[in-house]
């Protein structure tokens, strides 16, 4: 699943630390975001899109060749 | 839809709960060989429960991952946590058959691997049955 989520916290000049702590995740788990290795629940998900004001379709993206993931 | 971000970032167990298990688990096993007559060799557990306990709450002040999975969590802690007790299972049954087998071969009733190899599956078979109806 691929995802626009460090562009989007870039964009706003914050830090994974700070995103986390707006979003009630760790560090580590907005990293794991990022880099794809973790897909978020639907709950976090909305969390995100809701902070940075976008829809989720428009932060997340199937990757047919990940579609499993 | 009602959600709240703080609902991400539940408290699994207090921070210092681990180590004061492992002290627990100790203690257990100092009284345990105590009332075995064994009681150095269970002075010898607890020191190393405790050993191992200090490790962890020294380590809980740096690591950001160990504080996730026994403390300040989050989903994808929660789900490191679920993962790493599921493997630790398959794991233990896996030791447990091999265990069954061994006696088996050698002749004896295969006691108490055979007893332990059965809990597992009536666990297994209980836990899909409760989770079934709840997710």
């Amino acid at each position: 699943m691929r995802n626009r989520v460090r562009e989007l916290r870039s964009a706003r000049g914050l830090s994974q630390g700070q995103l986390g702590v707006a979003l009630g995740v760790s560090r580590q788990t907005v990293n794991a975001i990022e880099t794809e290795r973790y897909t978020p629940s639907l709950p976090l998900a909305f969390a995100l899109g809701r902070f940075f004001e976008v829809r989720i379709e428009e932060m997340f993206h199937v990757d047919d060749d990940s579609r499993d993931g | 839809m009602s959600m709240t971000t703080r609902g991400m970032a539940d408290k699994a167990v207090a921070p210092r709960a681990i180590p004061l298990f492992f002290l627990g688990v100790g203690v257990v096993c100092l009284v345990a060989a105590t009332v075995g007559g064994r009681p150095v060799l269970g002075l010898v557990m607890l020191g190393a429960m405790a050993v191992c306990g200090l490790a962890l709450a020294l380590l809980g002040r740096r690591s950001e991952t160990y504080r996730g999975v026994t403390g300040e969590t989050d989903e994808r802690f929660a789900l490191m946590g679920r993962s790493a007790w599921a493997t630790t299972g398959v794991v233990l049954t896996v030791a447990n058959l091999g265990g069954l087998t061994g006696e088996l071969v050698a002749g004896r009733s295969g006691s108490p691997f055979s007893w332990l190899m059965g809990l597992a599956a009536v666990s297994y078979v209980s836990c899909v049955g409760v989770l079934r109806q709840r997710m």
